[in-house]
């Protein structure tokens, strides 16, 4: 009965899902009992979102590690995250996550500087980054420097103003080699990510199920 | 016995400046143009005309899904390109969903509005010829439901009005009264996922706005025509200020990205020039 429940349940139920799925895409609107069955399966996600509560209790149980063992150098820091957590969800249920004042106070004044704080401080690693690393040293490194200086001066936009070419220069690189590069790997991303649901819906990929016994 | 130390040339000097000198003339370059707007000159380029013509193709009295996805770090960037086009949208006869799945992204949406002004400037109706909707969920069953769904499964706009009670919802017809879909994100997934959603599920007209670092990854699909146009980052968006006559933020970014570019691009060169001298006349270290 176990290998039944641990293993053949699972493979039908991820069988039918999977090919409800894919059907959807290849059959007309007459073969309305797959389109509804798809439908239903699509509303079901929203409900798995739930997980999420999942993250959080895993969240308390490392961090709650941290603070009961008092971890050096960690523990305040697990203390302040988990304080936070349980603030900002008794706020957010008081207040409602729409109102103006949570918005203005937890969104518009936390959340956003130290969002906007940590992604303006990248200019600066790339700055420092690309000072260091685009030295033409070799062949190839002369090449990815001057696909870089002509990409940069093609991005600025004073450059092309100046000379429009340096548009077209920074555009042939992209519609060029840049796409040719990416098609490739979307492709092969493609054909793996296919191959590997085909392997699913058809029981041949089994480690969602959990390690053996 | 003494160790003599090898003499610190200029070559040695170029190819290690302080981390802190290039870091203040990064600030510096940045800080100017906050201080005293330059205004430098911008060449519009062809992705984001491509998106304004998409835009401006849309058919009257269709519906224009509208979808914000970006937080704090993608805001300098993407908002101004969101408020561009929604004064775009608003000027046309058209009907805007716009939709979100957080309260920062709702947060920018009213932000939007605060900027356009579409009631006063545009004479503009919230309900019958726009909306906001805040879903919950992952993006793909966010865009099914606003492409194929909607009314069935959204009862309720983010405001607690009923869908089905407004105006711009009377003889809706869900996907067939879609006209097109612009999409403003900081996600790669959400980015390619509306290609596979908009175009390729429900063969949608779409227009997509994103990082500039997500350019390489995305332009295949322009190429392709499954995305009609795009927006690349503050440099698209100030295009398409300009291509709605709305010149904002993004120009004014595009001051601040001239002149912090121009830094990295003497940097590098100081880089490179320290390098070759290095090799021909030598270094002491």
């Amino acid at each position: 009965m176990s290998v039944v429940y641990r293993r053949y349940i699972p493979l039908v139920v991820a069988f039918v899902t999977g090919a409800i799925m894919i059907l959807e895409y290849y059959i007309s609107e007459n073969y309305k009992v797959v389109i509804d069955a798809a439908d239903v399966l699509k509303t079901w996600r929203i409900i798995l979102s739930t997980v999420v509560f999942i993250g959080v209790i895993n969240l308390f149980r490392v961090h709650g590690r941290h603070i009961s063992r008092r971890r050096p150098g960690q523990w305040y820091y697990s203390a302040w995250l988990l304080f936070l957590i349980i603030f900002y969800a008794i706020c957010g249920l008081v207040m409602g996550v729409q109102s103006d004042t949570y918005v203005r106070w937890f969104v518009n004044a936390v959340t956003v500087p130290l969002g906007a704080t940590m992604y303006a401080s990248l200019c600066f690693y790339m700055a420092a980054g690309a000072y260091r690393v685009l030295r033409a040293r070799s062949l190839e490194t002369f090449l990815l420097l001057g696909a870089a200086f002509l990409v940069i001066m093609g991005n600025t936009p004073l450059f092309p103003y100046l000379w429009p070419g340096f548009a077209t220069i920074r555009n042939w690189i992209f519609d060029v080699i840049v796409t040719g590069g990416m098609r490739a790997i979307r492709i092969g991303v493609g054909l793996g990510a296919t191959a590997t649901g085909l392997k699913t819906v058809l029981g041949l990929e089994t480690g969602y199920l959990g390690r053996r016994r | 016995m003494t160790v003599k130390e090898e003499r610190e040339t200029i070559w040695d000097k170029m190819e290690n400046v302080p981390r802190w000198v290039l870091l203040t003339l990064v600030v510096i370059s940045m800080a100017i143009p906050i201080l005293h707007p330059i205004g430098l000159p911008i060449l519009v380029g062809q992705p984001a005309r491509d998106a304004y013509n998409a835009v401006e193709e849309t058919p009257d009295g269709s519906y224009v899904v509208f979808h914000i996805n970006y937080g704090a770090g993608g805001k300098p960037t993407l908002q101004p390109a969101a408020v561009a086009i929604s004064h775009h949208l608003f000027r046309k006869n058209v009907k805007i969903i716009y939709f979100c799945g957080g309260v920062v992204d709702l947060a920018n949406i009213k932000e939007i509005f605060e900027e356009c002004k579409p009631e006063e400037r545009y004479g503009k109706e919230y309900g019958k010829d726009y909306v906001v909707l805040l879903l919950t969920g992952d993006f793909n069953t966010q865009a099914s439901i606003v492409l194929s769904h909607l009314l069935a499964t959204v009862p309720k706009d983010a405001f607690e009005n009923k869908l089905v009670d407004l105006p711009m919802f009377q003889g809706y017809k869900e996907t067939e009264s879609i006209g097109l879909v612009v999409q403003l994100t900081t996600s790669g997934d959400v980015s390619e996922g509306w290609v596979a959603m908009a175009y390729s599920m429900y063969n949608r007209r779409l227009v997509g706005g994103w990082l500039s670092m997500m350019t390489s990854s995305m332009i295949p699909y322009y190429q392709a025509r499954q995305m009609l146009g795009y927006i690349d980052g503050s440099k698209g968006a100030a295009d398409y200020e300009l291509l709605v006559g709305e010149p904002g933020d993004a120009v004014a970014i595009t001051d601040i990205l001239s002149l912090s570019q121009l830094v990295y691009l003497a940097f590098i060169v100081i880089g490179n020039i320290a390098l070759i001298g290095k090799k021909y006349y030598g270094g002491g270290k």
